[in-house]
């Protein structure tokens, strides 16, 4: 992948890097175990960045192109990896588009707790 | 002028004697504080409390050390008359000590014989006796002081110390890493909309105005290191942490955990370059409180266990028992300062715990219990709750 790096480093910003968890138990997956205020803030800080392509993200290149196009977040895409929202998610998102509506679509409840 | 009131005077003018010829001595018999602050510095990892404050006077020391004692008997500052004496790179630590702003307990620890760091730092941060839980003690304490002390953990991550505390109860602040610049715009405002009737909601809205504060005191430090803190970073973290501290008063229980002590090899030059960061890192604190903070503070410098007395075959040490704590402040308190806590018994193989590592003399619930009761005016009912099963309460 060419934008493995980048995952990883996401990955460990956020305080989970694969394979990297000191104790047997691996990371919690409760919201105890990764819910505090800098943890939300990397999570909102990575969606704004990357609905508004600031990070060195890359598409994988096509068969017999080398060069990896930037990758670009569609609303559309987003939306249905996001799923269903909640009246008051929907209530937030109205009249937003383009990278404000990805950015709030990556940092939702629905999204974190999925 | 009464019999009684003459002895008043003459012990008042005896005082002021005594105050002029020892200028901290005074402090051991103020009354009980209620006004003071508790910073806890864990050392993850388990660190070697023999290689940084050796019992040179022991002559089993040298024996059981041949390689980790050699800097300590070459060039060790001596802590008064206790019969140890600082590694060099702690050299500060010693001069602290004899100013009497710094005290240790050699066999310190918990109840915990697993040598596990998993279960020993749970039990540590548990507080209640138990590797298994769902708060931690210094969120009791937190939950217990109430009124408009702030709890706050410096770092990215919520410590199980630090956790079970009602929400807005225990802050965290991260001295490191750029993660809590949010961009202000549409998207923003759209995200604290959708989790503002949730417990993320609460986290977020804490995220901001935490970034607020810290940009009014003086803004991130944006190269400084990500994620966890190391100890290498720990002079410019302390010398932040001391300014968020005396930013607010309200701020009266802290903690920060700091990794890189699990030397089972190589100690020498490991510790070598960590140990000089953990002095400079304490003094940075002491010197950016300032003398009116640094007098109401009292600083618990500890780990999850020491490590076996006998090096081993690779220049390290392993898991141990009991191990170091320091406790600094600016005021000895009950305590004291300048002081070895609890007792050593020696290096005899015969006192050792399992014949092998430092025996446990002074728990860790009754020093936590007598700082939070210094500190915090806490009564023996509070600290029965905050820290169940703590030796001698009723």
């Amino acid at each position: 992948m060419a934008n493995g790096r980048f995952f990883w480093r996401a990955a460990q910003d956020l305080g989970q890097a694969p394979l990297l968890r000191s104790t047997p138990d691996g990371y919690g997956s409760q919201e105890a175990d990764w819910l505090s205020p800098p943890a939300l803030a990397k999570r909102v800080r990575l969606a704004q960045e990357l609905a508004a392509a600031r990070l060195p993200v890359a598409q994988v290149p096509e068969a017999g192109n080398r060069r990896a196009a930037a990758c670009v977040p569609q609303v559309a895409a987003v939306r249905a990896a996001v799923g269903p929202l909640s009246a008051t998610s929907s209530a937030a998102l109205a009249g937003l588009g383009g990278s404000d509506e990805i950015a709030a679509l990556l940092a939702s409840p629905e999204f974190m707790r999925r | 002028m009464s019999l009684a009131d003459f002895s008043r005077r003459r012990a008042l003018l005896a005082g002021l004697a005594a105050c002029a010829a020892m200028p901290a001595a005074w402090a051991l018999n103020q009354p009980q504080r209620t006004n003071g602050r508790l910073l806890v510095v864990f050392l993850r990892g388990g660190l070697d409390g023999l290689f940084a404050f050796g019992p040179t006077a022991d002559p089993r020391f040298a024996e059981w050390r041949p390689s980790l004692s050699r800097p300590l008997f070459d060039a060790g500052k001596t802590l008064g008359t206790s019969g140890f004496v600082a590694h060099p790179a702690l050299a500060p630590l010693a001069e602290l000590y004899a100013s009497r702003e710094l005290s240790f307990a050699p066999c310190f620890g918990t109840t915990d014989e697993s040598r596990s760091h998993f279960q020993a730092q749970d039990l540590f941060e548990l507080g209640s006796g138990k590797t298994q839980g769902h708060s931690g003690w210094l969120a009791r304490a937190a939950q217990a002081a109430g009124g408009e002390l702030r709890c706050v953990g410096f770092g990215a991550e919520q410590p199980l110390i630090l956790q079970g505390a009602p929400a807005g109860r225990v802050e965290l602040m991260p001295l490191s890493g750029s993660g809590l610049q949010l961009r202000s715009d549409r998207a923003l405002d759209a995200i604290r909309a959708m989790h503002a009737q949730q417990a993320s909601g609460a986290a977020i809205e804490q995220a901001l105005a935490t970034q607020s504060e810290l940009d009014r005191i003086g803004g991130m430090d944006p190269q400084a290191a990500r994620g966890a803190s190391g100890v290498a970073a720990f002079p410019k973290l302390a010398a932040r942490m001391a300014q968020i501290l005396r930013s607010d008063p309200r701020l009266g229980l802290a903690f920060i955990d700091l990794g890189g002590f699990d030397t089972h090899a190589g100690q020498a030059a490991s510790l070598g370059r960590s140990l000089p960061a953990l002095a400079g890192g304490l003094l940075a604190l002491r010197d950016g409180l300032g003398k009116l903070e640094w007098r109401r503070t009292q600083v618990l410098v500890c780990s999850e266990f020491g490590r076996t007395v006998r090096e081993n075959g690779t220049q390290g040490s392993d898991h141990g028992h009991g191990g170091l704590a320091l406790l600094l402040g600016g005021a000895p308190g009950r305590l004291g300062g300048g002081r070895l806590l609890g007792d050593f018994a020696g290096l005899a193989e015969a006192a050792l715990h399992q014949r092998r590592d430092l025996p446990v003399r002074l728990d860790w619930r009754s020093v936590l219990g007598s700082l939070l009761q210094e500190s915090q005016g806490f009564s023996s009912a509070t600290l029965a709750e905050v820290l169940p099963g703590m030796p001698g309460l009723a």
